[in-house]
């Protein structure tokens, strides 16, 4: 397998950074691992990696200010570890500019996944002609249809901004924040409910089971996620 | 002043009185061959003028009358007797008496209003003075001694007495009459006299201690010696009540944030207690799932057995995390504020978001979700009620067969919004139900009742908290049923899109 590129990753806990050392090992990334917030910042300016995965409880600097500090100069994506309990730590995380977090405990499954979501380069893998399918669905993006097995589905405007949103992060994290900002422009961010009418609309429209979403799913809290 | 004071005071005003006409009338008398009658006359009044200035009205009119007399006497022909030879001098009696009596009365007058000027510049002084040591009080006893100090400088003797919850003075009379009293003063803020109730011969005052928004107490004046005019005591006295009253308020507030200093300090202690254990509690398990997991992919896919192994100690260490968080959970929702992050959202949203965060412990079930169309949005903390709904789901597939369906249904009832989770299993004991519950309010939660201890007891907490019902019961054709109703509430309209 070919060289992925350069990981900084930081965590206090020796076993976990183990494991996720080796995991990461064997998926041909180099990773460089450090316990402290100081250490990183140093890390991340003489390494120049491709990639931060950082837990947000660290010793001594609060993980939220390296993120902040780091993404005043760099533009690399951010995977956040953190803990089931701390909601508005994720959030604030993802607002400080991370890009997707990981909930302990987590598996080696999982945690590659989202490294392969946060790493796609941003925005950049759909040439605005392709054509994306996921399920039975197939949006074409040239001429902004969407198709459920060859039959024309109808969606609203609105509703074709949020698919087209949620593809092309697939994978990914999406704040309610951000949602809303892309969707409804600026001043929205009081209107979470619209977002989740909208979301259930695109469910019932695209998903088998809109009860039980495979493919647009909520993370409680926090945003939404589309799993193509 | 006192009584003798002033008569002493007064005594002396009319020996000055003497004195002076005395030393006029041998002055006028004997520098007689140089000075014409109108400067005797003129004499005379300038004494009048004087003494009016200096003791008052009636000591000037005495001193006009005596001044008419003694000038008849001595200085009108024929000398040495009343009697007036020329009719023309009676007129200038009569302009005498006149302009000596207008002079007293103006005199007088303007005397009266120094003096009232200088009281209420002592009052005001006074006040001030007061007001200055209230400030630096710093306890109730310290407010009384300053408060005794100053009536006692203004004849009266106080004390303070604060009304307790039940809306009684428990310091002051245990006379019911005078306790009413009291609460009459404090509920109608204006002060009373209470000497005809308490029969004393002193007076007696309960001045209203109120702030805007809450009755403190009253003061209890009595007096120590006579005091000339209550009007004007009254307006002191009731200002010194409302100083007073300040400074009690002041009291109550400082209370009030040094009480709350401490309730965040307890919070932030037991928050900061309830994170380290979390972390130091997880912090291994997560360890263990992750080298467990990275143990299954590493082993050879042939040794099923290990790998198996692998997956159980890694499923083992998960479960564990998941009890540790309920009992987090447990402990921060116990706490004396539970913070709800409430918005309006979707049940289909949160059920959906449930279902899929137990994916793993869920494949040998069949979940099946029947939602009623168009369902509108509750507010609920998103967060909490996706616990909840982990919490039942997982229950139920604990306590059902394998392959069985667990059905989640969600729906209106009553202006309410409800959610049932049913499963197929054995349902709850008859007469156990009514435990699932109650048991864990008492906080007597027996792990022993596998699972759903904790579980049930959170789902609680936290419908409890949104105001909601949460309710057990056995189905008819077998399974246990859990029902939530939460309030309806007004959701808000989203402007939708048509094209």
């Amino acid at each position: 397998m070919k060289n992925q590129g350069t990981v900084i990753l930081v965590e206090d806990e020796p076993q976990i950074r183990r494991v996720i050392k080796e995991a990461l090992e064997a998926e041909s990334w180099k990773v460089f691992e450090t316990d402290s917030a100081q250490r990183a910042l140093i890390e991340l300016n003489t390494r120049k990696p491709n990639l931060l995965i950082i837990d947000l409880g660290l010793p001594d600097i609060d993980g939220i200010e390296v993120i902040t500090q780091f993404r005043e100069w760099s533009m690399m994506p951010i995977l956040v570890i953190s803990a089931r309990h701390e909601e508005h730590q994720k959030i604030m995380a993802l607002d400080k500019g991370a890009d997707d977090y990981i909930t302990k405990p987590f598996g080696i499954g999982e945690l590659l996944a989202r490294v392969r979501a946060v790493t796609r380069r941003k925005n950049g893998n759909l040439a605005p002609s392709a054509k994306y399918v996921f399920g039975e669905i197939e949006v074409d993006l040239t001429n902004q249809t969407v198709m459920r097995n060859n039959e024309t589905l109808h969606l609203t405007a609105i509703e074709y901004r949020l698919l087209a949103l949620l593809i092309a992060n697939e994978g990914k994290i999406i704040s309610q924040k951000r949602l809303l900002q892309e969707v409804w422009g600026p001043n929205s961010s009081d209107k979470s409910h619209y977002s989740r009418i909208y979301i259930s609309h695109l469910r019932h429209k695209l998903e088998k089971d809109p009860t039980q979403p495979e493919h647009l799913l909520t993370e409680v809290g926090v945003g939404y996620r589309f799993q193509p | 002043m006192t009584e003798a004071n002033r008569q002493q005071k007064t005594i002396a005003g009319y020996v000055i009185v003497i004195i002076a006409l005395t030393l006029v009338t041998i002055i006028a008398f004997f520098a007689g061959r140089y000075l014409d009658l109108v400067n005797t006359v003129m004499l005379y009044l300038l004494v009048v003028f004087i003494i009016a200035l200096r003791c008052g009205r009636i000591p000037a009119i005495v001193t006009a009358t005596l001044s008419v007399g003694l000038f008849d006497f001595f200085f009108i022909p024929p000398k040495f007797s009343f009697a007036v030879d020329d009719i023309k001098y009676l007129f200038t009696f009569a302009v005498m008496l006149f302009v000596g009596f207008i002079t007293a009365q103006q005199a007088a007058s303007i005397r009266t209003q120094k003096n009232l000027a200088i009281d209420k510049e002592k009052t005001t002084r006074g006040l001030y003075q007061l007001a200055k040591e209230l400030t630096a009080c710093k306890e109730i006893d310290d407010i009384t001694n300053t408060l005794r100090k100053y009536s006692n400088s203004i004849g009266f003797d106080a004390s303070i007495h604060l009304i307790d919850q039940h809306q009684n003075f428990p310091t002051f009379s245990e006379l019911f009459v005078i306790q009413s009293l009291a609460l009459t003063v404090v509920k109608q803020n204006k002060y009373l006299d209470i000497s005809s109730y308490t029969n004393s011969r002193t007076s007696e005052y309960l001045f209203p201690l109120n702030s805007s928004n809450r009755l403190i107490g009253i003061i209890y004046f009595i007096e120590k010696c006579q005091n000339p005019s209550l009007q004007i005591l009254a307006e002191e006295l009731n200002a010194v009540a409302d100083l007073v009253s300040i400074t009690l308020e002041r009291f109550h507030f400082e209370m009030i944030a040094s009480e709350s200093k401490l309730e965040i300090n307890s919070e932030r202690l037991r928050n900061s207690i309830l994170s380290s254990l979390s972390h130091d509690l997880r912090t291994p398990l997560s360890a263990l799932v992750g080298m467990a997991d990275s143990l299954t992919r590493q082993i050879d896919s042939k040794d099923s057995k290990l790998i198996s192994e692998a997956e159980s100690i890694r499923d083992q260490a998960k479960s564990m995390v998941g009890v540790i968080n309920n009992l987090l959970d447990m402990a921060k929702l116990h706490s004396d504020h539970v913070k709800l992050n409430k918005e309006w959202h979707l049940f289909e949203d949160v059920i959906g978001s449930s279902i899929n965060f137990l994916k793993g412990s869920l494949n040998k079930h069949k979940v099946k979700v029947i939602l009623e169309p168009n369902l509108p949005l509750v507010e609920f903390d998103a967060v909490l009620m996706e616990r909840v709904l982990c919490n039942l789901i997982e229950n139920a597939a604990k306590y059902s067969p394998i392959n069985s369906e667990i059905q989640i249904r969600g729906y209106m009832l009553n202006g309410k919004a409800c959610i049932e989770v049913n499963d197929q299993g054995k349902g709850f004991e008859v007469g156990k139900i009514d435990r699932l519950f109650k048991m864990f309010i008492r906080g007597k939660a027996e792990l022993s009742v596998q699972g759903i201890g904790l579980g049930l007891a959170i789902c609680k907490a936290v419908i409890d908290a949104h105001g909601g019902e949460i309710s057990a019961s056995s189905l008819e054709e077998g399974g246990a049923s859990i029902f939530i109703s939460l309030p309806a509430g007004n959701p808000p309209n989203p402007i939708m899109d048509r094209y």
